[in-house]
């Protein structure tokens, strides 16, 4: 063997040996939760409009929208709305607005039709909304986060029909700043609670809609807001579950909140979340 | 013949480091909860001992794993807790082979034969390390960790209901949004008689040591101005839980103020009095003494869109 030869394959695994390895670190757990303000547990039967709400793990926003009447609902994307946790209002029709969201969550498919497949079955009118389970998505069996890929969104037009009876999603899906885990990545011990009108996170939405045929339209408002977060340290290494049993311990009913997300700061960062369909009707 | 041994030595640690490690841990709970994974599959169920033994594949790493008591609808995470482990078995087998190699390198100027055997030994076992990387690309070895044997689920951390506010459904108007946001602010709904069904238990807790009846005199006020005043007004108290109880006020003629009764959540103060705040509104608060006498103070009654204040004095029955 040529002695050149055999220095390259000396040197290359002495170079392999002397890498340092990586190590994992966890600093610390993070919660925070989301309430309608205004909560409503179910629609009863008169109800004209039916709102849901769906927030992924990444604070995503869709909204579904259910015709209760036997009318054809027509709604206005244009006069309809988001206004964001930092004030910023944006069009549900606007061709210049970036979606902010990932493509597990992206309105790919902007048919004309309406039928929203698994969203269906929640507006379930007079009776209880099914809890969906946690982390279970809306539109299908992903338990990985909130995967739209059995909901058809309407077109992203200015102005859309809605049969009698029938649902549809909004045309886009929003980010709503201050929500998701890339807002938690937090290392300082904190236990918040906050009321609408002091939270750091408030943001609403905004749905015009007609059933005269366009005559007239009428608008149903629907607002939420963060009302905890909690940040709890890690104090002696790989020691995580103390710091997640004070976060559960700060605030009893964290895991049955509408919307919790249960973060954690790490080399290998992992979540966990429970996200219910939030309703609103007119 | 040598070049079999290092063939089957070759074929040895293939095989070794293409197999799967896995990491046993105990999980320790109540009797009879299962533990899942975040995938929601079970993985184990608690046996009498409370104890439930998981075989965990090192290729994947959890952070956490949840807990579920059968006969409940949540489930509780915990985390998996973990210590440092370094794992270098690809490291010193990439040095032996290196010392092996340029060792039987040297040595070939003293032995010909046994340096380049010792070099080939050397190649075969830098070859050899090879075979370890997919190991060594594990989460475990890449971040040299190891789980604990021992972990324990959350499932005895009282996990309780959020109490969410709502009101009246809004009825069939244009409303503006402004005016929709004030009423779902102060929560509270007018007048309507309507019937209650009542539920009284006999645990000793806070809920239960105050629940009643507190009959006194009240005053209804729009700002400094009196609107109307009770001479026998009461309010009800009545547990929903340890720490909740649903509050509504009665006047004497049996109307109630509330459509809904009204959830306060219960604060033992250490010198043995009550501190009651209405869920939503922080500023509507009742506090009761040692005594069972009640003071009342409701700031943000909404009656037919007008804001009043509703103020109570009270002894229990």
């Amino acid at each position: 063997m040529k002695i050149k030869h055999a220095f390259v394959w000396i040197l290359v695994p002495i170079f392999l040996a002397s890498c340092s390895s990586k190590e994992l670190i966890t600093k610390s757990v993070a919660y925070q939760s989301v309430r309608p303000v205004n909560y409503k547990a179910q629609a009863p039967d008169d109800a004209e409009i039916i709102l849901g709400y769906k927030i992924s793990n990444e604070g995503e926003l869709t909204v579904a929208v259910k015709n209760n009447t036997s009318e054809i609902m027509i709604i206005d994307q244009t006069k309809s709305f988001l206004v964001n946790s930092d004030g910023q209002s944006i069009s549900y029709y606007d061709p210049t607005v970036r979606v902010e969201s990932n493509t597990n969550s992206t309105s790919s498919s902007k048919g004309g039709s309406v039928n929203l497949g698994a969203i269906a079955g929640v507006f379930g009118i007079g009776g209880k909304l099914g809890m969906l389970a946690n982390g279970i998505n809306v539109g299908g069996s992903d338990t990985d986060g909130f995967s739209t890929t059995n909901t058809t969104y309407f077109a992203d037009q200015p102005q859309i029909s809605l049969g009698p009876k029938g649902e549809g999603a909004m045309s886009k899906t929003f980010k709503i700043k201050a929500l998701g885990y890339d807002n938690l990545q937090l290392t300082s011990d904190m236990v918040d609670s906050y009321t609408p009108d002091n939270s750091y996170c408030k943001f609403s939405v905004c749905i015009s809609y007609s059933i005269d045929g366009g005559k007239t339209f009428d608008k149903i408002v629907t607002d939420f807001y963060s009302n905890s977060r909690i940040v709890r340290t890690v104090k002696q290494y790989g020691k995580v579950n103390d710091a997640l049993r004070s976060v559960l311990m700060s605030k009893t009913d964290a895991l049955l909140e509408t919307w919790g997300l249960l973060y954690f700061n790490s080399t290998l960062p992992a979540y966990w979340y429970r996200s219910t369909l939030m309703i609103d009707y007119k | 013949m040598r070049y079999i041994y290092y063939f089957l030595f070759s074929l040895c640690m293939f095989m070794y480091s293409s197999c799967n490690t896995y990491t046993n841990f105990t999980v320790l709970t109540d009797p009879g909860t299962e533990i899942y994974n975040t995938d929601y599959q079970k993985v184990a169920i608690a046996d009498n001992m409370g104890k439930a033994n998981i075989k965990h594949a090192d290729k994947n790493h959890a952070t956490l794993m949840l807990s579920h008591k059968p006969g409940t609808d949540y489930y509780v995470p915990f985390a998996l807790d973990y210590k440092e482990k370094k794992f270098n078995g690809l490291r010193n087998s990439l040095l032996i082979g290196s010392i092996l190699t340029v060792g039987g390198l040297c040595a070939t100027g003293i032995n010909k034969e046994a340096g380049i055997m010792v070099s080939e030994m050397g190649l075969l076992t830098l070859v050899g390390s090879e075979f370890f990387i997919p190991r060594s690309s594990q989460p475990n070895h890449e971040y040299s960790y190891k789980y604990l044997p021992i972990q324990h689920a959350n499932q005895d951390i009282a996990i309780t209901q959020p109490v969410l506010v709502s009101s009246n459904a809004e009825k069939k108007t244009t409303t503006s949004s402004t005016a929709s946001k004030t009423k779902s602010q102060t929560s509270s709904v007018s007048r309507k008689k309507i019937n209650s069904t009542a539920s009284t238990k006999t645990l000793k807790d806070n809920a239960s040591s105050i629940e009643g009846s507190y009959v006194g005199t009240g005053s209804l006020k729009k700002g400094n101005t009196v609107v109307e005043s009770y001479s026998n007004i009461k309010v009800t108290v009545k547990k929903k839980s340890k720490d909740v109880v649903l509050v509504n006020v009665v006047e004497s003629n049996g109307s109630k103020y509330f459509e809904t009764d009204c959830e306060y959540t219960i604060n033992k103060l250490s010198n043995g009095k009550y501190s009651l705040t209405l869920n939503g509104i922080n500023s509507a608060t009742i506090n009761i003494d040692t005594k069972n006498n009640m003071i009342y103070v409701h700031p943000r009654v909404n009656i037919d869109g007008e804001i009043y204040s509703l103020n109570i004095s009270a002894k229990k029955k």
